[in-house]
């Protein structure tokens, strides 16, 4: 046996032991990322407790210079996350973190829509009232569980209002989609919308004026809305509906997750397509493409601005295209369908790639940004306010 | 193959299963951990040295683990070699 035959099978056997049982080194306790009968996973308290204290010191950390949206999805994830803990926590927890929800609504409100959005927000919407649905709806979505979770009929006139000018957004659009940039249309956002309303007809106890009708018409026109290569919602459209972004998974995995609220069997369905077009789950980890494969369009066009990452998609890394914005929302799809196996291994891909810091029963991802750790704490605390709306209890 | 064999293969998966970690080591020392932004942001504070972080701790979990257990599948390999060779011959 020669030197360099002696290495090679050391090499192999080696690796084909070390590879195969990485994953059980690094993945943490289920009840670090699953929900128990106690409340939720220990990642959510602890990913709370360091967001928490960061808002507390004033820090944003989403890189607006990168992309100001980043911003108000921090707000909105972070909000939606304490939310969601307020259900399970003791009554002096509870009231905190309502102060915290409060303040980061108001924050959100007190900024103009430009804040909030990339340079090309200035222009001409095709809806008149020229309001983005992208901030719109996150206001409503924040405002709407709060006032699940700490009613308040002082307000709800205020929610009925914001409610209603997004049911009047949509509604006059001609494929359903309110616009949050000039002619462009994106389904996170209106997917996130027709939650909000569903999560404020159960505040009010009665729906806005319209949104049923829209709901049942927006869903009535969804296949229009589909990606006939993949069964997946499109990603974007202009305002008549014409496809500008397909399918993406950093917007489907979220877009599954809303519409449990408005059609349980449609969302479950967008799930399982995302997951069978987008996850890989080698070895015991698990990511996700941004784009699902492009040999599925055979001899047809691609979309536009497919397999061009930008600002939504974060950085791919290449040669096994795993999206960072994808992964992120992944985590948040296979806790919101139960999918355990699956958040398993996504969780133990975070432990290899994401630079976990802990500190005091405080969780930080070093390689996200405010906005990566405010969707990790959403996905890990979501579940109780989506219960409530459903069955009326908070808890399963 | 010869004892000074042995020793240069499993000394050369030694090496490389040590590599990373200091390497990692030197990186920490050079504050390279504060620079992770660059992986969501495409830029962060200290892109050159956190995108340095990031490849050596992905080579110090994936690669040292198999090159230490390659050194000591070679150390194996090579006994049972030479149990064979001083086997007393039927």
């Amino acid at each position: 046996m020669n030197k360099l035959l002696q290495a090679a099978l050391s090499l192999v056997l080696s690796s084909s032991i070390v590879l195969p049982t990485l994953h059980l080194a690094l993945r943490p306790a289920s009840e670090r990322y699953l929900r128990t009968a106690n409340g939720p996973p220990l990642m959510a308290q602890e990913l709370a407790a360091s967001q928490l204290a960061a808002w507390e010191e004033g820090q944003r950390d989403v890189a607006r210079q990168v992309n100001p949206e980043w911003d108000l999805g921090h707000h909105t994830f972070f909000a939606l996350g304490l939310t969601n803990l307020a259900i399970d926590a003791t009554p002096d927890v509870r009231a905190r973190l309502q102060t915290d929800v409060d303040a980061v609504i108001a924050e959100v409100r007190a900024r103009p829509q430009q804040h909030f959005h990339l340079a090309y927000f200035k222009g001409s919407f095709e809806d008149g009232r020229g309001r983005s649905l992208f901030l719109d709806g996150e206001i409503l979505l924040m405002l709407a569980a709060r006032l699940a979770v700490w009613p308040d009929p002082a307000r709800h006139a205020e929610l009925e209002t914001l409610a209603k000018g997004i049911v009047d957004q949509m509604a006059a659009a001609p494929a359903l989609m309110g616009e949050s940039y000039p002619n462009e249309c994106w389904m996170f956002d209106n997917a996130l919308a027709l939650a909000a309303l569903a999560v404020t007809k159960h505040v009010l106890g009665h729906p806005v004026d319209g949104a049923d009708a829209l709901t049942q018409r927006w869903l009535a026109n969804a296949s229009r809305l589909t990606d006939p290569h993949t069964g997946l919602l499109v990603a974007s459209t202009t305002w008549q509906g014409a496809t500008l972004d397909g399918p993406e998974g950093s917007s489907a995995f979220a877009v599954a997750h809303f519409l449990e609220l408005v059609d349980p069997p449609m969302a479950r369905d967008q799930y399982e397509r995302a997951k069978q077009q987008l996850v890989v789950r080698p070895l015991g980890f698990a990511y996700a493409h941004e784009w699902p494969d492009a040999a599925q369009w055979g001899e047809d066009p691609l979309p536009a601005r497919a397999n061009s990452p930008d600002v939504d998609s974060g950085p791919v890394i290449p040669f096994v295209h795993a999206g960072a914005g994808a992964s992120g929302m992944a985590v948040l799809g296979a806790a919101a369908f139960h999918d355990d196996a699956l958040v398993a291994e996504l969780v133990t891909s975070l432990e290899l790639t994401a630079f976990p810091e802990r500190k005091n029963d405080a969780l930080r991802f070093r390689a996200t940004n405010g906005l990566g750790d405010a969707v990790l704490l959403y996905a890990m605390a979501q579940g109780p306010l989506w219960r409530l709306v459903q069955t009326g209890k908070a808890t399963s | 193959m010869t004892t000074a064999s042995i020793n240069t293969v499993t000394r050369f998966f030694l090496v490389i299963a040590a590599l990373p970690l200091v390497m990692l080591a030197i990186l920490a020392l050079l504050g390279a951990r504060d620079g992770l932004d660059v992986l969501m942001t495409g830029s962060g504070s200290r892109p050159l040295l956190g995108a340095a972080w990031v490849a050596t701790w992905l080579a110090a979990v994936i690669v040292s683990p198999i090159a230490f257990g390659a050194a000591l599948v070679s150390v194996a390999l090579q006994r049972w070699r030479d149990r064979r060779h001083l086997a007393p011959k039927a």
